[in-house]
């Protein structure tokens, strides 16, 4: 579905990977890993156009991304290091106003809440929050619809034990649906998943 | 032939080759700019004949009115290559801004307080608010906008990018500026006195005024083409061959 | 993607979206108003407060006072969104750009300027507006402060991360035939002219305007990300 062709990113002039090549198909998982300051974000944020890529191609279902953009990012889902949580927001109003869902589908988010244990913090304001939960209700988003794509910075970051469960799981069962994920960590996980070390394209 | 200056303009675009054309050019040209332009100052301030109105007073005009020409002629240059810069990505397009920027501003201050040096023995106060003049503040202004919003910028390219577009924004909404500061005025003053009016002239006094400009517009040319060779070397100073052209001249 | 999402949809998603966001603080629109009321207050305070002397300044001060919220109010535009992740999900949500400025631009001005408008009532009694001027002053400040609006979303977005009054100096030069349009219906209302010729010439910036500043500013926020 998603093809890199040697791509090359930079940020503020210096080089962060060169040459870069892989494959997502549907349903799969892939996994970029690299340490602090090999590129990770900045390939994340590259494929979606919030960074202009040096050289190299990007397609989606063998289409040049230029081509597709607007079909690619209404089929994709990001989550970048900001959750994009508003904390004057209640838990359930920062699922309404997400801008994955249009017609605000209330039975769809009381559903993900009680999927990521939210659901009796429907009401609380996000700045009520612990870490945690506050990434636990990032993850509540991905399950508001079901994107093709997945594009997630660090999903496993400040989670405990059992968090770390509930993503695997999640992930999982949208992988069973159809859905492709291609996340970032620092060390490699326990997800079924196809692993690319970012630091050798450095 | 046309094909050839089209090569040419656009290899221009290249930093090291536009460094290397215009240090020869500023080479010779430099120095002529500096001719022309003291010949117009001396000719005018020491030479032309005085005025039947205004005595010797009027002998500012020779500073003032280049001034004012060119801080405006900067502004339409800017928003020129900021529009190239936005459009084609052009880095050199985008180093000339901040080339241009301070320069533009100081014409327009060097306008501002010639005329106001000029005000006060002619009219008897530093200031007056007449059209032109709240025009050039104006203008001023916007010129200290854009030095402020790109000085602000860490990354460099997207400074450029900024204030590009700030000046083509602006060079849309001068002609509205001027047209309502000029309506402004013939609501507020009774009096059609301009500050800026200059005497009628005869050739006498025309020609120094016309090589002013001209030593003006020069002098600006060999500045913009210096500070662009300055600010390429600041931008471009983790390359070969900027690396070898100063240690070339640190040998000599 | 299965729901219908249309431009309408879009725009209301953001519209509704930022101004539930301002009602959570009152201080989102109390803040701009009594800036405006302070700034009203100053002048009596430096010139003297002789009936007639305030009548004469009073069109203009409240034009500037306007000016001055207007422009100052607009780090809330972007730069909450850009600071929590929220402008990078709106722009890779595959919808147009413009209408998400036009919808920040209008909830803007419903959350600075339209208070405003109640603001410029209470101070036509603190600087004695002469008789028959309220109207034409609700109906050119109701134009001009969407212009203003529209113009601090530009220089908000030039300057993301910065402080409001870099924006408010890029801005305010540019605003200055707002400024002499609106004072010049207040003044030929109280000549008892026909002041609705300048509203035209105000409806006219509004018409270019509006589409026009909201391309630059998407052109703006296009230039932050690189």
């Amino acid at each position: 579905m998603l093809k890199i062709e040697n791509l090359s990113c930079q940020r503020s002039n210096d080089l962060v990977f060169n040459d870069l090549s892989f494959e997502v198909s549907k349903g799969t998982n892939t996994e970029i890993i690299g340490s602090n300051g090999s590129g990770k974000t900045s390939l994340l944020k590259c494929i979606l156009g919030l960074i202009e890529k040096k050289q190299g191609k990007i397609s989606w279902k063998q289409k040049p991304i230029e081509e597709t953009r607007t079909f690619f990012l209404k089929s994709c889902f990001y989550q970048g290091h900001q959750l994009a949580l508003k904390n004057n927001f209640t838990v359930f109003e920062n699922l309404k106003f997400s801008h994955s869902i249009f017609n605000s589908n209330e039975k769809k988010i009381m559903s993900s809440l009680k999927e990521v244990d939210l659901f009796e913090y429907r009401e609380r304001t996000s700045s009520d929050l612990s870490m945690g939960q506050l990434k636990r209700l990032a993850i509540a988003k991905w399950l508001l619809d079901e994107h093709e794509l997945y594009l997630i910075d660090e999903p496993f970051a400040s989670l405990d034990q059992e968090g770390i469960l509930l993503v695997s799981s999640i992930i999982k069962k949208l992988n069973s649906k159809g859905c492709s994920f291609l996340f970032t960590s620092h060390t490699s996980s326990n997800i079924d998943s196809r692993e690319i070390l970012l630091d050798n394209y450095s | 032939m046309i094909n050839l200056i089209k090569k040419w303009l656009i290899s221009l675009g290249s930093p090291p080759f536009f460094f290397t054309w215009a240090s020869k050019f500023l080479s010779w040209f430099y120095p002529i700019s500096f001719l022309l332009l003291l010949t117009g100052l001396i000719w005018g301030i020491g030479f032309a004949p005085s005025d039947y109105k205004q005595g010797e007073v009027y002998r500012i005009i020779f500073i003032h009115v280049p001034s004012a020409i060119l801080g405006q002629s900067v502004y339409l240059m800017m928003a020129i290559f900021g529009s190239i810069c936005l459009i084609w990505r052009a880095k050199l397009a985008g180093m000339f801004l901040r080339s241009a920027a301070p320069l533009g501003a100081s014409f327009t201050l060097i306008a501002l307080v010639s005329g106001a040096v000029w005000g006060k023995p002619t009219w008897g106060t530093w200031w007056v608010w007449d059209a032109r003049l709240t025009s050039t503040l104006i203008l001023f202004f916007l010129y200290a906008g854009i030095i402020g919003l790109y000085s602000s910028i860490d990354n460099k390219q997207k400074g450029d990018r900024a204030a590009s577009l700030i000046s083509v924004v602006g060079v849309i909404i001068i002609p509205v500026i001027k047209k309502s500061v000029d309506w402004w005025q013939t609501l507020h003053q009774p009096s059609t006195f301009t500050i800026t009016s200059a005497p009628s002239m005869t050739p006498d006094m025309y020609l120094p005024l016309l090589i002013c400009v001209i030593g003006f517009y020069s002098i600006l040319l060999s500045m913009l083409l210096n500070r662009l060779r300055a600010e390429i070397l600041i931008r471009e100073r983790n390359t070969s061959w900027v690396q070898q052209y100063l240690n070339n001249q640190v040998r000599e | 993607m299965n729901e219908k999402s249309t431009l309408f949809n879009w725009f209301m998603l953001v519209l509704k979206r930022d101004l539930v966001l301002s009602f959570k603080k009152i201080a989102t629109f109390m803040i701009p108003l009594v800036f405006f009321l302070i700034v009203i207050t100053l002048f009596p305070l430096a010139l003297g407060t002789e009936g007639s002397f305030l009548s004469t300044l009073s069109s203009g001060v409240i034009w500037v006072a306007a000016l001055l919220s207007s422009l100052l109010a607009v780090e809330s535009i972007f730069n909450e969104d850009y600071r929590d992740g929220t402008l990078d999900q709106f722009l890779i949500s595959g919808e147009p750009t413009f209408i998400l400025v036009l919808a920040k631009v209008l909830a803007h001005w419903l959350v600075t300027g339209a208070p405003l408008l109640l603001a410029s009532l209470i101070s036509t009694f603190f600087l004695f507006l002469p008789e028959g001027l309220l109207f034409p002053l609700l109906i050119s400040l109701l134009m001009g402060t969407f212009l203003l609006s529209l113009l601090g979303a530009l220089g908000g977005a030039l300057t993301i991360g910065k402080t409001a009054i870099l924006s408010a100096v890029i801005v305010l030069p540019l605003s200055v035939p707002i400024l002499i349009l609106g004072v010049a219906v207040m003044t030929s209302a109280l000549n008892g002219q026909d002041f609705f010729s300048y509203l035209y010439f105000l409806g006219a910036m509004l018409a270019i305007g509006t589409p026009g500043l909201c391309l630059a500013t998407t052109e703006a926020i296009f230039i932050n990300y690189d």
